[in-house]
């Protein structure tokens, strides 16, 4: 049972950036940049809500951090028109290390911080539902919000004008030009969109699941949302499999352990279902251009 | 490679770094460290060991770091090599350049603390994890053994959660359980590993998930990732034991006490060996719980967590181990 909870607070952590970067593939741009973005996100969460005793401020604060390294990406990507892998590194890599620079500068801190004056997102308690405590009951706010998200989005993808220029400009940004919308403007709303979504996860890994900061505590998160993005190539439903997939997958590594499998294999779970979901995608795809 | 050293000492030379203000009859020692100071564990305790020598003993100590820069390593070490009588060498990332160092400097003593460097004149450290875990493991089974203690369940299961899986982390755990299991061979040590050292996130599942498997009392060797843990405790509401530092501030009502490594101890050891003229060249120290090498953190938090009757069973293990009635075994053991 507990791996239903676990599985849960796993998933809560890469759908928001799986749900943004399938926005943005959609419109035609892989974002590399999620990790950093994450972590920056996670970092400025816990500085607002250290600072304002707000766990509002955090979210606020993360969203920002978040906002601002996705149009630094926008930017370079959409205007620019640079390589999305040399600008998504190089945004990864100074997230990492100026997350610990300001830690440094900030906070006076090596490492880690954590303080009481750090506010969580609160647990939403539903009052007492009998046998359905365990599935509906104590999780974060954060994760009725991603549910609300995810059905939002639908409806957004599959029911609206929006929804269909997005795809316009990923597929053929020079018809949509043609038709009078700007396909560059669609392409940084399905970015900035995506900073949001980038930035409410990451406030939930340091003040939602956690109530601290640690350099590098992202942990290749965004990565995986990467990954589950590449594979669901745009397609929301077989996006949101992949990703469910992973997050039990994850979970149930962890339960492994403690019932005495060797962590080296239980850790590497996640990823190898990831490279097998990868190969299957790519034997499938070149069967399909040989047709 | 010569010419390179030569080159580097030079300009080592000329940024001024030799005390030569100094009398000759000081000790000088340098501490090179590969990260920096303010990590308030290693590196903190090891340069505290060095304020109490330059304290007590009248030397000169210097501290060299390297934040973590290998661009940093060789001149450091070089500036270390050319101006100091003793140099003491934190930090696994510094092995190789050490290695490289120590026979073109034949007149200076190197110390290298928490593993052991076979090379030439260098004279290693280490410490015996697997003794102090080992008493870790004996308090773990004892509390979960308790009847109406607070935040303690009716089964006989314990937790460890480590980093990454590796050599000295097995250490740890094999002191653990051996101690969990000298209290009562029937007591459960659940087992699991993060799989890095920043991840508090994923450490707070497993520690969680440790939990929900009857775990109340778990030890975590696990850096940064072991916060996850403590905030699990928090949380959840389980006994955390902490590592390498005192961590009993982090969450004085969740943590029991803390498997710490008294680095600095050592250092002032070393120092005070090379005055008295005991100090040897490559030769293997080890410091175990018999000369305060490791050890419990005995806190404030645990003297308030701790019921009395355990903390006296725990002085007599202690007792126990350093007569040798308890032999404690190690990972290294086994080849």
């Amino acid at each position: 049972m507990y791996i239903y909870r676990s599985t849960i607070v796993t998933l809560a952590m890469i759908m928001l950036p799986v749900l943004g970067g399938m926005w943005t593939l959609q419109a035609g741009i892989l974002n590399i940049s999620q990790e950093g973005a994450m972590l920056m996100a996670a970092f400025f969460a816990v500085l607002g809500s250290y600072l304002f005793s707000s766990f509002w401020m955090g979210l606020l604060f993360a969203i920002l951090a978040s906002l601002v390294v996705n149009l630094i990406y926008a930017f370079f990507c959409v205007t620019l028109r640079a390589n999305i892998w040399v600008i998504g590194m190089a945004l990864n890599i100074l997230a990492s290390s100026l997350t610990i620079l300001l830690l440094k500068s900030i906070f006076g801190v090596k490492g880690s911080f954590t303080s009481e004056k750090i506010q969580q997102i609160p647990i939403v308690h539903l009052g007492n539902l009998g046998p359905l405590n365990g599935i509906f009951n104590d999780f974060s706010l954060i994760v009725w919000i991603t549910v609300a998200l995810i059905l939002f989005f639908k409806y957004m993808d599959s029911r609206t004008v929006f929804g269909l220029h997005l795809k316009a400009a990923g597929k053929n940004w020079k018809t949509l030009d043609t038709a009078g919308i700007s396909s560059s403007k669609i392409k940084y709303e399905s970015i900035l969109i995506n900073a949001v979504l980038v930035g409410i996860s990451g406030a939930y890994l340091s003040i939602g699941y956690l109530k601290l900061f640690n350099k590098d505590m992202s942990a290749g998160r965004g990565w995986i949302a990467v990954a589950a993005v590449i594979f669901g190539n745009g397609n929301f439903a077989w996006t949101l499999i992949v990703t469910i997939t992973f997050g039990f997958v994850d979970a149930l590594g962890i339960s492994l352990q403690s019932s005495g499998l060797n962590s080296n294999l239980t850790l590497m779970f996640p990823y190898l279902a990831i490279i097998i979901a990868l190969i299957y995608q790519g034997v499938k795809s070149t069967s399909k251009n040989e047709d | 490679m010569r010419k390179f050293l030569v080159l580097f000492s030079i300009a080592a030379l000329m940024m001024g770094i030799a005390p030569t203000a100094l009398a000759a009859t000081h000790l000088r020692v340098a501490l090179v460290i590969a990260g920096e100071l303010g990590d308030k564990s290693f590196y903190d305790s090891s340069y505290q060991g060095l304020l109490q020598a330059e304290h007590d003993l009248g030397v000169y100590g210097k501290v060299l770091p390297c934040k973590t820069d290998p661009a940093n390593y060789m001149p450091q070490m070089i500036a270390a090599s050319s101006n100091f009588d003793l140099v003491i060498v934190v930090g696994y990332e510094l092995i190789d350049t050490l290695k490289q160092i120590a026979p073109e400097f034949p007149k200076v003593d190197y110390v290298y603390i928490d593993d052991i460097v076979k090379a030439g004149q260098i004279t290693s450290i280490t410490f015996k994890q697997n003794e102090s875990s080992f008493m870790a493991g004996a308090l773990a089974a004892m509390i979960t053994e308790r009847k109406n203690f607070p935040m303690v369940n009716s089964q006989k299961v314990i937790g460890f959660v480590g980093g990454e899986d590796y050599s000295v982390i097995r250490d740890f755990l094999t002191g653990y359980v051996q101690g969990a299991h000298y209290i009562d061979p029937s007591v459960k040590v659940l087992t699991g590993f993060v799989g890095g050292w920043d991840d508090p996130a994923t450490a707070k599942e497993v520690a969680l998930d440790q939990f929900h498997h009857g775990a109340d009392v778990i030890f975590q060797v696990a850096g940064g990732s072991g916060l996850g843990v403590i905030d699990a405790a928090k949380q959840a509401g389980f006994w955390a034991i902490g590592v390498d530092s005192p961590q009993g501030y982090l969450a004085p009502k969740h943590i029991l006490t803390s498997v710490v490594k008294n680095v600095g101890n050592a250092v002032y050891d070393m120092i005070k060996a090379r005055l008295d003229g005991t100090y040897k060249r490559s030769t293997i120290y080890t410091y175990g719980i018999s000369n305060n090498g490791v050890g419990l953190s005995y806190s404030s938090e645990m003297l308030k967590n701790v019921p009395a009757d355990i903390f006296r069973k725990l002085i007599q293990l202690r007792t126990d181990i350093i007569t040798g009635k308890i032999k404690v075994k190690s990972y290294f053991d086994r080849k």
